[in-house]
């Protein structure tokens, strides 16, 4: 028998389900619900792939256990683009910059990106750098993906 | 596997953790869930404490500053009521990730000696109220930690409130605090050394300066001799290099594999010289 009934909103949509006192979230996200644009990296809370956003803040999937999700909004990278399609201004953003390469560290790096533009909708490249400096990319270098989130900013005060 | 207990008011949390016998309370998880799952802390049960709301917020009252302990780190170094250094401390702890779930309750009880907010606590004239299902008592940030991971903390009790004295009023001036630390990168990283300090700064004094380490010692150590050598003196070149040998030889580092002891004994004087211009308004000190 799974041990902890939990009820939270996910990507817009209420969930219930029941689950056991030590599975961490990226777990039930990925197995339980098929969103597997969490992406596990080190699991130890370093490199931010599994970044979603808790309530709004972006959290690491890997160091949160199912449990903690009770009560609360949870959104990752498949409930960020609208309903019809429409992309977020930031996954159009790192389309056009080309801040994409293996594409491992992006659902992380735009859900940290979605949180800074949320309470900060213009910020400096240094905002930015230290809103993301919990998300590592071994590709390309953080410079286009510093441009491509200085753009969907852009973008959205447009 | 450990029940996963949330209890809705801090009394019946008091009472659940009195009654169990192997009880963890669990503030943001950021350290604790990795211990649980690969089984190097074993508990029956969990206590989540992190929605409590009689433990969350920054509060000014009665003379002091009252910090719930399930204040997440990222509410600690936004919080304007918080005094520098603890509110730098709090800011270089991990990541926006982190910091977002991790409390400074976690991090002081964590009772690690490179804990970031534990060496501005010391400076800071820190207090904390300890809690249990019979009892309460209060004592100094200082003799809360007792080695690596080990605290004064006995079953049953819960760390409930973090007290900082308020350090400001019309006839005086306020005392000034500022922290330094390094680690192996700029951010999401472990300190090797860090440092807090706390003073009265006016007319290119120091008076009751206040001078802490972590990560250079098995707990978080105020350095008293430093503060004396820096008390009621001017400032100068010759006062922070004599303070500063004085800083390396009073640590007690050990060499692991973030850092040799050598290293950190030579790093610590630079950190200190990089807080005091901080706390000064200078721009540095060589």
């Amino acid at each position: 028998m799974k041990a902890v009934p939990i009820s939270f909103c996910l990507n817009g949509h209420p969930v219930s389900t029941s689950i056991d006192s030590d599975l961490r979230a990226i777990d039930l996200l990925r197995e339980g619900f098929g969103l597997t644009g969490v992406k596990e990296g080190c699991g130890r809370g370093e490199c931010g792939a599994c970044t979603i956003l808790l309530d709004g803040r972006p959290v690491n999937a890997c160091l949160l256990l199912a449990a903690k999700l009770d009560g609360c909004e949870v959104l990752t990278i498949e409930g960020l683009a609208s309903a019809d399609g429409t992309l977020h201004p930031l996954q159009s953003a790192f389309l056009e910059v080309g801040a994409v390469q293996c594409g491992f560290c992006t659902p992380g790096m735009i859900l940290a990106a979605k949180s800074l533009l949320d309470t900060c909708p213009d910020p400096s490249e240094e905002e930015i750098a230290y809103a993301l400096s919990g998300n590592f990319c071994r590709c390309t270098g953080y410079s286009k993906i510093i441009k491509a989130v200085r753009l969907a900013a852009q973008e959205k005060m447009r | 596997m450990a029940r996963y207990i949330t209890p809705h008011s801090l009394a019946e949390a008091l009472q659940i953790l009195g009654q169990e016998e192997h009880c963890l309370p669990l503030a943001g998880g950021t350290d604790l869930t990795l211990l649980v799952r690969d089984g190097t802390v074993q508990a029956e049960c969990l206590l989540d404490i992190s929605k409590l709301p009689e433990l969350i917020g920054v509060q000014e009252e009665g003379g002091e500053i009252r910090i719930g302990p399930c204040t997440t780190l990222a509410d600690v170094a936004s919080s304007p009521l918080l005094p520098a250094a603890l509110r730098a401390g709090a800011s270089w702890i991990g990541s926006p990730q982190i910091r977002a779930l991790g409390t400074i309750g976690g991090n002081i009880c964590n009772a690690s000696p490179c804990g970031d907010t534990l060496s501005p606590l010391l400076v800071l004239g820190g207090r904390f109220r300890l809690r249990s299902a019979s009892g309460e008592r209060e004592i100094p940030a200082e003799a809360f930690f007792l080695g690596p991971k080990r605290t004064i903390l006995t079953r049953g009790e819960l760390l409930v409130e973090i007290s900082l004295p308020l350090t400001r009023s019309s006839s005086q001036d306020e005392r000034r605090s500022a922290f330094q630390k390094i680690g192996g990168r700029g951010a999401q990283t472990i300190a090797q050394v860090n440092l807090a300090i706390s003073a009265y700064w006016k007319e290119g004094i120091l008076r009751q300066p206040c001078l802490a380490v972590g990560s250079a010692a098995p707990t978080p150590i105020r350095i008293p001799a430093v503060e004396r050598i820096l008390e009621g003196q001017r400032l100068d070149r010759e006062l922070i290099a004599q303070a500063s040998l004085r800083l390396a030889a009073e640590i007690r580092p050990i060499c692991d594999q973030r850092a040799s002891d050598r290293y950190r004994r030579s790093v610590v004087q630079a950190l200190f010289r990089d807080a005091l211009a901080s706390l000064t308004g200078q721009e540095a000190y060589s």
